[in-house]
């Protein structure tokens, strides 16, 4: 639809001879959380390197802003306002906190902009502030998926992808994480998130898509945790 | 009942602030299909590793066939008789097929072929594996995990990433094997060929055994959906 900010439609994609979304349809409407979650190798992290040309398309349209991006390289999406934040963080380790922010605004030649952005990200995430000048691989988990988080903020993104962000974190870091996953969607960046922790997530989608071997199977809201098929999708047995 | 051809005691594997495997003991029995599942993270795979030697416990015991493997290094294990496959099929992309196979075991092209029709496989010998689309390097990868000589066959993820005639194909595979007397666990994401195929089903979560039973008794259990779904 015209007021959508992402349309998928008819996605199909792997990796070179391997297909893992067959046929993937679903929108994110501007300012809110939505949420993939399904069972392993369902396709959710394809779904996002899709959306950031990460991998092969081989059928079907991505629209972002009514712009068909299906076919655009990686760094004009990111010009069009989409951040991702992959899964296992992927911060550069040995550069420091500000490098690796620094990075994220890759993009951008204004310092006085990035210099602007930094203090922006350090408001969401202030533990990071008196470890600006650190390498990056001196942070805990949490610390990291933070720095994560703000080097994908950089570029003010409008929609952020989020791929597993309580991979390896404890319960209480992965709580407290979320809490700012609200807090940067409040200021109006689009989530669309994908992840194992189905629960957790739930807790804060606006509109959650369950996926299954490679098709979204299940829409809903927060309740559409409770719906029987959930259990099918799980843990099998369709027609038992 | 069959007995256990495979014994684990309160294995105990640690990454850093983690552990991988906690307090884990489980056994499968002889001449059964078992299936390892339990959501990201549980600690399965480790627990293979843990097996086949490829990593170290921190604590605990590991016996297969009433001998303990506890810390061998992996050529031991597959010499007792232990052989498996990986996540992500391990082929050696430059070798032809025949070459593959002829690392596990010395063997004529005929016993190939006869090991190569087990497991469905129909293309050349001479192909070089890098060349074959990743369901039929998969099906290599079993192949040679058959042909070297186990009682034990470790599958890991063996449905991952291959089309869903290959995925039918290994449920036939599997089927035969179990039918020559042949003890296979797998890891598998894939609920509908677990359930299936399996005689037993072990729930991994946080390193430790939730629940096992049979695949009715497993999906049954609401702690199994609630280990998925997460807290």
């Amino acid at each position: 639809m015209a007021n959508d900010l992402l349309s998928i439609k008819n996605l199909e994609a792997g990796y070179g001879k391997l297909k893992v979304l067959f046929g993937v349809d679903f929108a994110v409407k501007p300012g809110e959380i939505a949420v993939l979650i399904g069972p392993n190798g369902a396709g959710k992290s394809t779904v996002l390197k899709s959306i950031f040309n990460l991998c092969d398309i081989k059928k079907g349209s991505i629209v972002y802003k009514n712009k068909d991006i299906t076919s655009l390289p990686t760094h004009e999406r990111i010009q069009l306002g989409i951040s991702i934040v992959p899964q296992g963080r992927q911060v550069f380790s040995n550069l420091t906190v500000r490098e690796n922010l620094e990075m994220g605004a890759y993009l951008t030649q204004d310092k006085d902009l990035i210099e602007t952005r930094i203090s922006e990200v350090l408001q969401h995430f202030p533990e990071l502030k008196p470890k600006l000048d650190h390498n990056a691989f001196s942070l805990s988990g949490g610390q990291q998926q933070m720095l994560a988080m703000g080097r994908g903020l950089m570029q003010d993104p409008q929609l952020l992808l989020l791929d597993e962000p309580s991979l390896g974190l404890a319960p209480k870091t992965m709580k407290d994480l979320f809490k700012r996953i609200q807090d940067i969607n409040k200021e109006g960046c689009a989530i669309l998130m994908v992840e194992q922790n189905a629960k957790a997530a739930c807790a804060i989608a606006d509109t959650i898509f369950v996926l299954e071997e490679g098709k979204v199977a299940l829409k809903g809201g927060k309740k559409l945790l409770n719906d029987a098929r959930i259990k099918h999708i799980y843990l099998g047995g369709h027609g038992h | 009942m069959n007995g256990f051809i495979l014994r684990v005691y309160d294995l105990d594997k640690h990454f850093g602030g983690v552990y991988a495997v906690h307090n884990c003991t489980l056994g499968v029995r002889e001449g059964t299909i078992t299936s390892i599942i339990g959501p990201n993270g549980a600690g399965k795979t480790t627990l293979f590793n843990l097996i086949t030697g490829i990593l170290q416990p921190d604590k605990g015991t590991i016996r297969f066939q009433k001998q303990d493997i506890t810390a061998l290094p992996p050529h031991l294990v597959a010499r007792a008789g232990i052989s498996r496959t990986f996540q992500q099929a391990k082929v050696f992309k430059n070798m032809t097929v025949r070459d593959n196979l002829r690392l596990a075991h010395e063997a004529t092209d005929a016993e190939l072929k006869k090991v190569l029709d087990q497991v469905h496989y129909a293309r050349e010998l001479d192909t070089l594996a890098g060349e074959l689309s990743y369901g039929n390097q998969r099906l290599v990868e079993i192949a040679r995990a058959l042909l070297l000589p186990h009682s034990l066959l470790m599958l890991d993820e063996p449905t991952a990433g291959v089309n869903p005639k290959v995925r039918n194909e290994l449920k036939a595979i599997l089927k035969a094997l179990k039918k020559q007397g042949k003890t296979i666990v797998l890891i598998e994401h894939d609920m509908d060929f677990v359930m299936s195929i399996s005689d037993e089903v072990i729930v991994l979560n946080e390193g430790t055994v939730l629940t096992a039973g049979t695949p009715a008794q497993v999906r049954k259990n609401p702690k199994v959906l609630e280990a998925y779904l997460g807290k």
